[in-house]
């Protein structure tokens, strides 16, 4: 249990690993401690200003780019090797990964880690509203009524522009009601963070869906029909 | 609350702290639970830590933590209190 202690930002692990070892030590955990070691590396990793141990908005942002950076390589090799013909699409996932975090690391540079979280959580959340209507079968006739396309699902290149301005619009409308609901910023930084990986990982959930949820793998073929993919 | 209501009878560490709980709440406080606890405590000026014996650190309340703990023990005292005297109407 003591290699959980690895989670913990490092500054953290300096100032209280020497006790929490001593402390697992003195007491025999179960998958509970564990799970609650996991939790406290989580909220710790979160909540940085606590304990007054926050490193700067810059570096934290460079290691937002850096992580979903990875997150779309990950995504790129599995839909490699999962569809040898979709090179395009799985690079666009990976564009996507790091222009999104790009963004927000610039966007926290200019105008500070504040509205750089508005900004990140309203596109992730975007995203992540895109993959959960993508789960109710009864959204593919809204999409096919509104053409409101899925933007990750489908994602061919030539549609980039315009899902540019419907993620601007989309952008400027969450933001607006983020702001009016007085939802903390870090709050949204976790939020958002959380549904951004959900996105990425949505080959995953493809793959995992397809032998339960045969109307899910159809929702995937339509909208690549529609956006002009093969199915 | 149970953390500073443990540190009220002496400087504790981690260890001890969580076994005072668990006798006086029954509570069992997770490690990471309580460093996380402890942690925000910490960066609000209610404990602070004590030089460290072997590895263990104690903690001890501050008087900014005593002003707390009263505070919200007497609201709780009030609940409670309220709480039995309608209890006993049933």
């Amino acid at each position: 249990m003591k290699r959980l202690l690895w989670l913990y930002p490092r500054p953290w692990r300096a100032r209280y690993q020497a006790e929490v070892r001593a402390l697992l030590e003195a007491t025999p955990g179960g998958w509970r401690d564990a799970l609650d070691l996991i939790m406290g590396a989580i909220d710790a990793r979160l909540h940085p200003q606590t304990a007054g141990y926050g490193g700067r908005r810059w570096t934290r942002a460079l290691g937002v780019v850096c992580l979903a950076a990875l997150g779309g390589l990950l995504l790129f090799a599995v839909d490699f090797f999962r569809f040898p013909g979709s090179g395009a699409f799985a690079g666009a996932h990976f564009l996507l990964a790091v222009v999104l975090s790009g963004g927000v690391a610039f966007a926290s540079r200019l105008l500070g880690a504040r509205l750089a979280a508005w900004f990140f959580g309203a596109v992730a959340l975007r995203y992540g509203l895109s993959l959960v209507l993508s789960l109710l079968p009864i959204m593919r006739v809204v999409f096919r009524m509104v053409g409101f396309r899925m933007v990750v699902l489908s994602f061919p290149l030539h549609i980039l522009v315009v899902d540019a301005v419907g993620i601007a619009l989309w952008t400027s409308v969450v933001t607006l009601l983020l702001r009016w609901t007085g939802v903390r910023w870090r709050s949204g930084v976790a939020i958002a963070f959380g549904l951004e990986l959900l996105v990425m990982s949505q080959d995953f959930w493809m793959i995992v869906a397809h032998p339960i949820s045969p109307w899910y793998w159809q929702l995937v073929s339509a909208l690549q029909h529609m956006s002009g993919r093969r199915g | 609350m149970l953390i500073l209501t443990s540190l009220l009878e002496k400087p504790r560490h981690g260890y001890a702290i969580v076994k005072d709980v668990e006798v006086v709440a029954g509570v069992h406080l997770g490690p990471g639970t309580l460093y996380a606890t402890l942690t925000r405590l910490e960066a609000r000026g209610l404990i602070e830590a004590l030089p460290a014996e072997d590895r263990r650190r104690p903690y001890r309340i501050t008087d900014a933590g005593l002003a707390v703990a009263r505070a919200r023990l007497e609201r709780l005292e009030a609940i409670a209190r309220t709480g039995l005297r309608r209890l006993a109407r049933v």
